[in-house]
């Protein structure tokens, strides 16, 4: 029978506020996804207790649910800061998943460093008259190729045996394995706007630094132009970029999505460790070969690095900006590594 | 070409919370506050686990991919308010099993012992 009180006892609501103050003290993962719940439940039994055995019920409760409360949040924390010890092929699951989208990060990173350095001819005369600096932006691009040759040859079978095994379940179901909620959804989305303004903020910010060009009739100066146009300019920029990142997001939480939804057998995750394997190696060679590269820029040729042909301009915050991301993306790589080969030695039987 | 399956002993032993949320949503897709409550009834009263267990324990088999989300919806029996729905994946229902049979075994290891007699299964009176 559904329970109709519409007024609930003071005691209920101050156990509740209570209740509430403890899970807000609780990890930010689980408070972010487990508060409401949680919440929810902790209600239900009071309200439940309080029907059966009034304020006393409740009060009797109170050892259990805050002392529980108070050892599983500070057991949570310990998981967190600590790691749990995980099954082997949920572990090698999450690390292809961490190495795909490192994957992702490199090749934006990449893309825009090739971005930083078009046109290429006064980039290309420096490499020709200094063949280590040649060399180093030669081992940045290959790596990205053999990155992305490692990604679909590694990524190929493993979607293949996901899409197998959901097709004898009907088309719905291996539809259903690329699915992104309405929440994530939006949520991919907030973080796409977030990117963009932080993105925008960025560059606006290296221009005003370096000190802004002046205005020519060539160069898309925006000073003097009507207020609306700026706006609507602006506003397009915004829309249209927040669209792009949104787009690169929802591929790879989709394809992530499906990795996670499906079942894989311990030989098919290990054979994935292959590939992560090779990420690590050339996002590593990548990251070093572009820190080498842009210091012998500077110290082989510091004029043209200083020009606006080079790294001048606010460009050198963005290719600073640039190895970061990449130098970020081997970390995660090769984390994940490291957690999938642990794993994959972890016998077969464990505390979980 | 064969199809390997994931192995359910590489995450055994379970936790009591754990097998016993498995065990609850065997019959079905439940909320949290009915797998809460079918504990207590499966095991009598034995066991008791409050909100923060349940969800720490739910988050765990999430990532583990033993149960999954199913959707969010009121419960008819309690009130209007959304609850979200959790039910087992193959996995999890596979992994239920391995425990319970890994249970089994152990508990004919302490039938064995003299120590445990009281534990062996009461064989039926003659004439009764």
């Amino acid at each position: 029978m559904p329970s109709t009180s519409p007024a609930r006892p003071k005691i209920i609501g101050a156990s509740v506020l209570l209740y509430r103050w403890l899970l807000s003290l609780g990890p930010g993962a689980f408070r972010r996804d487990y508060t409401r719940p949680a919440l929810q439940d902790f209600r239900q039994c009071l309200v439940d207790a309080y029907g059966k055995r009034g304020s006393f019920g409740v009060i009797a409760l109170w050892p259990l649910l805050f002392g529980e409360a108070m050892v599983g949040l500070l057991t949570e924390y310990i998981t967190e800061i600590f790691g749990r010890k995980r099954p082997m092929l949920p572990t090698i699951r999450r690390s292809m998943i961490a190495a795909f989208w490192a994957f992702i990060l490199f090749s934006i990173a990449i893309i825009a460093l090739g971005r930083t350095t078009d046109p290429s001819a006064p980039f290309d005369a420096v490499g020709r008259s200094h063949p280590a600096i040649g060399i180093a932006y030669s081992i940045i691009v290959y790596s990205w190729e053999i990155a992305l040759l490692a990604i679909v040859l590694g990524g190929l079978p493993i979607l293949f045996v996901a899409l197998k095994r959901a097709i004898p379940g009907g088309p719905l179901k291996a539809l259903k394995l690329f699915v992104i909620k309405p929440r994530q959804a939006l949520l991919l989305l907030g973080v796409s706007f977030l990117i963009t303004v932080c993105f925008l903020i960025f560059l606006l910010g290296t221009e005003a630094i370096s000190g802004l060009p002046s205005c020519t009739a060539s160069n898309g100066c925006i000073v003097g132009q009507p207020l609306l146009l700026i706006v609507g300019g602006f506003a397009a920029i915004v829309v249209g970029t927040t669209l792009f990142i949104f787009v690169i997001l929802a591929i790879t939480a989709s394809l992530s999505g499906a990795v996670l939804r499906s079942e894989f057998g311990a030989g098919m995750l290990r054979f994935a460790l292959v590939p992560i394997a090779v990420l690590a190696l050339v996002m590593a060679a990548a990251t070093l070969a572009a820190t080498f590269w842009v210091i012998g820029l500077w110290i082989v040729a510091p004029q043209f690095a200083a020009s606006n042909a080079g790294l001048g301009n606010g460009q050198i915050a963005w290719v600073i900006a640039i190895i970061g991301a990449m130098a970020l993306s081997t970390l995660v790589t090769v984390s994940a590594l490291g957690s999938g080969l642990k794993a994959s030695r972890l016998p077969t039987a464990q505390q979980n | 070409m064969r199809q390997v399956q994931p192995d359910p002993e590489a995450m055994l032993p379970l936790t009591p919370a754990m097998f016993n949320i498995l065990l609850a949503l065997a019959d079905g897709e439940r909320h949290g506050y009915s797998i809460m409550q079918e504990i207590a009834a499966q095991t009598r009263g034995k066991l008791r686990i409050g909100p923060t267990t349940l969800y720490r324990s739910i988050k765990h088999m999430l990532e583990d991919g033993l149960i999954v989300e199913a959707d969010e919806r009121p419960d008819p029996a309690l009130d209007d308010e959304r609850r979200r729905y959790y039910r087992l994946t193959d996995l999890g229902q596979r992994v239920a099993v391995a425990e319970a049979q890994r249970l089994e075994q152990t508990l004919a290891v302490a039938r064995s012992k003299p120590l445990l007699r009281s534990l062996a299964p009461v064989a039926p009176e003659k004439g009764a």
